[in-house]
């Protein structure tokens, strides 16, 4: 952490790390180092802000689509004098999130204050390029603490009400050419930015919540025709064949409308597409405002596995765990040029190109991956694995033992 | 080579109108009997949902959610292409040979289309939101989903060709008035609608801009386009990929359209003695396009094998590799051989050449085109990109809801043809007239 | 450029089928409606009786489909 009176120095190392940092962004690199600079030099009031101002606001309109750089006015209430020192104590400061600060001045803030507090890297933040406010829900999911035991799988199935075998949370255990042992792919639905369930819905009732970006089901107007199902490429969705198990009756209201009163949440009626809802019910307060940024599976977990939250706020469940497990698995410092930890991370199935926000801590399953059975098997926590072979064929020319109470 | 029918009298057109066919109540009767067992077990299916068929979630679930229904929609979307090409191919092209067939093939496409809307019907969990849903949503969703293009065009194709049907059906009606019953009489009116002669030649060309926006549309955008993209626009199906869905897609729809209308006028020509109106050479001509349109068929089955064992993505590979090795695969791919090889015999040598024959090789194919169709979107979602689900395999085999379905569909066909044979002419009066000779007066 | 996907979370209005429908589907029929009342021999009557039933079999379609699916829902759901 720098002492917020010592200018941050542009020598070659240093620049060379925060162009590796602003790489990261989808942002034009060269613009942000220029920036970078040139705010410097106006918080040493060696170059004054209207200029500063003037001569960026071309090339921050041609990449960012907006201008956001008032200089003043909305660094009221931020300590200092003028303007410089108020740029400094900006850059300085970490009780502002890396949101905040962009808010108060663009591009160039940002780079500012990410050099000033170099070292704390945050998975979402600069990281997206989404400059704007607002909550992106996802989650970071460690693999290397995930232990198989399946106690996701029941919570969530018994928070939402499920039929026998649909499994909105999954969890594989499988061998793998390239890995050790057994290893665990924790399987919710990804919630997707860049969802073709959302796209491919003929009546929009699969569709991504605007203010936060969970990806749910109306079910008063799904239509049930499965092409969502179709065209998911994670599986994570399950259809309601016959009479759900647990009758309308036993789920309370509170659980099956959001905030905008839409039937979204719990298990869906027949003849409906339902899947994971990221515990919507939660999220809206319905279960009390302690559950909110919560969900049935992270309570659950009892290995730190699952983390939930909002990837846009670097303090989130999801950003501290990965920042925290980064920080507790050092690397090798000998060479220059590594990351300081050994953690490897992924989203899964990314060339689909459907953006996922489930961020995974450990290594993806090749194309060679074989599932097998794990420590703890889905007929030990009775629940159903293969659900077509144990439900839905007791069911099939449904009788009237038949069905999915089968 | 064209056929000349222009011998044939008025009384033979409408014969099947004025007389009684000694077939007309067996077909009437297996036809409402399909249709019964059909609506029997669809009963079954709205009172306890989807669960009665062998459907069931892909992946964890180790089912397949779509299987012989939309098979099957496919494939009666392919035979009602149909009335378009062979009506493209008189007014459009001039190929005065497959005149006498033309509406009846025009008259298949509208009994086919409805047919492919009650799969749609058959196929979803929610039908009665099936027109509350799609209707005030479609506004905002045909800018992105392929199912709402596939609404979209479907219902373009069913209004534009029953459009044509009622406006070219007011020359023959106007004409042969007093051969037509008269207890119809209100419905004739009805079609007759302000007409005078003079607009013959008005609609003439009103007619022709319709057989051209439909050839432009139903071939390349329905079932060589909005159908496989519905498929192939897809991230999570290895088989389902690439630009060749759209051709291959088109060259079964062809395959299957030829032998439907084949089937039909055979049917036909047997049932009210047609040899005059519909002769053999008609046949002969239509086993030579079934043969084109299958050997493209067979070609572009090859294009997708090729390119799927020789070095192909691993999902891909192993997406092809499933196909090659199951066997109903190469039952559907052997009966179209099989076709072939009995058309391109009887085009060497004529005289191995009977409409019975040819009737029997048309069965088959549409046999082989539904199997291969259902396979298609089967075994794709049986090998999704996510390969860990391999280990929950899929095992599917139509139920008896489903497979009743199909018996359903062909006894609706028969019964609208028989239907609609005593109503109006099923031949265009303008194919047993010289040249269009009214007309042009 | 073509806005194909983006965030904030929600689909644009303008996808590509906007083009595909309203661009390229569609096209034909706007050609033939075009014709339909140009060029000789043309005919606003003939003509509009062709519009009517292209609308009026769209109405009846949907209708009847609204109908039968009716009957579905208050016989089933």
């Amino acid at each position: 952490m720098q002492d917020e009176d010592t200018p941050i120095s542009f020598d070659d190392d240093e620049t060379e790390r925060m162009e590796r940092l602003l790489d990261d962004t989808e942002y034009d690199t060269e613009l942000g180092v220029e920036m970078a600079k040139d705010a410097q030099r106006v918080a040493a009031g060696e170059l004054g802000e209207a200029e500063f101002y003037r001569e960026y606001h071309e090339d921050v309109l041609a990449e960012f689509g907006e201008d956001d750089r008032e200089i003043s006015g909305l660094l009221d209430g931020v300590e200092g004098d003028d303007v410089s020192e108020k740029l400094s104590s900006l850059a300085g400061r970490d009780d502002l999130s890396r949101r905040e600060v962009m808010k108060k001045g663009g591009a160039a803030f940002a780079a500012l204050s990410m050099f000033a507090t170099a070292g704390q890297e945050s998975a979402a933040a600069a990281g997206d390029g989404d400059a704007d406010e607002g909550t992106r829900y996802g989650m970071t999911i460690n693999l290397n603490n995930c232990d198989g035991c399946l106690a996701c799988v029941v919570a969530c199935n018994q928070e939402h009400g499920t039929s026998d075998g649909a499994n909105w949370m999954y969890v594989f255990t499988y061998e793998d050419e390239d890995q050790d042992d057994e290893n665990f792919l924790v399987r919710p639905c990804q919630h997707c930015t860049d969802s073709p369930c959302t796209k491919v819905c003929p009546v929009g009732a699969r569709h991504t919540r605007e203010d936060d970006g969970l990806v749910l089901t109306d079910y008063d107007i799904c239509i049930g025709c499965r092409y969502c199902e179709v065209s998911c490429p994670y599986g994570v969705n399950y259809f309601q064949w016959g009479e759900p198990d647990v009758p309308d009756s036993e789920i309370d209201d509170d659980h099956q409308y959001d905030e905008r009163g839409k039937w979204v949440g719990s298990r869906p009626p027949k003849g409906v597409m339902g899947k994971c809802t990221f515990c919507v019910d939660r999220q809206d307060g319905q279960m009390g405002e302690e559950r909110i940024g919560t969900t049935a599976c992270e309570d659950a977990c009892a290995m730190d596995a699952i983390h939930f939250g909002d990837m846009n706020d670097p303090e989130s469940a999801p950003n501290q765990h990965l920042r925290e497990y980064r920080d507790s698995q050092g690397n090798d410092m000998t060479f220059k040029n590594r990351k300081e930890h050994t953690v490897s991370t992924f989203k899964l199935m990314e060339e689909r190109g459907t953006d996922p926000n489930v961020h995974y801590i450990g290594n993806e399953p090749s194309p060679h991956a074989r599932q097998v059975d794990g420590p703890v098997t889905y007929e030990d926590m009775d629940i159903v694995e293969n659900r077509k072979e144990e439900v839905l064929d007791n069911g099939a020319m449904a009788n009237d033992q038949g069905g999915e109470e089968a | 080579m064209s056929v000349d029918v222009t011998g044939v009298d008025r009384e033979t057109l409408v014969r099947p109108i004025q007389s009684r066919s000694k077939y007309f109540l067996v077909a009437l009767v297996a036809a409402l009997a399909g249709i019964g067992v059909w609506l029997y077990f669809y009963t079954q299916q709205l009172q306890h949902g989807l669960i009665v068929t062998h459907l069931a979630d892909w992946g964890s679930g180790g089912g397949v959610p779509w299987g012989l229904y939309i098979g099957a929609f496919i494939w009666w979307v392919g035979i009602a292409h149909g009335g378009i090409i062979l009506s493209a191919a008189v007014r459009l092209l001039g190929m005065d040979t497959y005149q006498p067939v033309a509406r009846m093939a025009e008259l298949l496409t509208i009994a086919a289309l409805t047919c492919a809307g009650i799969y749609i019907l058959i196929h979803v969990g929610r039908p009665d939101r099936l027109v509350t849903s799609v209707l005030p949503a479609w506004p905002w969703r045909v800018h992105w989903s392929p199912l709402v293009w596939d609404v979209t065009v479907i219902t373009a194709y069913f209004v534009l060709t029953a459009t044509y049907l009622l406006l070219t059906i007011r020359y023959d009606i106007h004409r042969l008035r007093d051969r037509l019953p008269d207890r119809l009489e209100p419905l004739y009116k009805a079609l007759m609608i302000g007409y005078s002669e003079t607009e013959d030649k008005v609609v003439e060309r009103m007619v022709w801009w319709l057989a051209f926006a439909i050839i432009i549309m139903a071939p390349l955008l329905l079932h060589g386009g909005v159908i496989p993209w519905l498929f192939a626009l897809l991230p999570s199906m290895a088989g389902w990929a690439g630009g060749v869905q759209g051709p291959s897609f088109l060259s079964i729809a062809l395959t299957s359209a030829v032998s439907g209308i084949i089937i039909i006028a055979a049917a036909f020509r047997y049932a009210y003695g047609w040899e005059e109106l519909i002769p053999k050479p008609v046949f002969y001509g239509l086993s030579k396009w079934l043969g084109f349109f299958g050997l493209l068929f067979l070609w572009l089955q090859l294009q997708q094998v090729i390119t799927g064992i020789f070095a192909a993505p691993t999902t891909l590979q192993h997406a092809t590799e499933v196909k090659i090795a199951t066997p109903i695969y190469w039952v559907a791919i052997g009966l179209v051989i099989a076709a072939e090889a009995y058309i391109f015999a009887a085009a060497l040598k004529s005289s191995l050449f009977t409409i019975p024959r040819i009737v029997a090789v048309s069965v088959l194919v549409l046999v082989g085109t539904l199997v291969e169709k259902t396979l298609f979107v089967v075994e794709g979602l049986q090998h999704a990109h996510f390969q860990l689900y391999d280990g929950v395999p899929g095992v599917y085999v139509p139920s008896a809801v489903e497979l009743s379905s199909v018996l359903g569909t062909v006894g609706i066909v028969v019964l609208f043809f028989l239907v609609v044979s005593k109503v109006i002419p099923v031949v265009e009066l303008h194919a047993i007239e010289d040249d269009h000779e009214e007309v042009r007066d | 450029m073509l806005p194909l996907a983006s965030a904030p979370y929600t689909l644009p209005f303008v996808g590509p089928g906007t083009y595909l429908i309203f661009g390229i589907v569609l096209a034909p029929i706007y050609v033939m409606l075009a014709a339909w009342y140009l060029g000789k021999p043309s005919d606003s009557k003939s003509a509009l009786l062709g519009v009517t039933y292209l609308a009026g079999l769209t109405t009846a379609l949907w209708g009847g489909l609204f109908v039968a699916t009716m009957v579905i829902k208050f016989a089933f759901f």
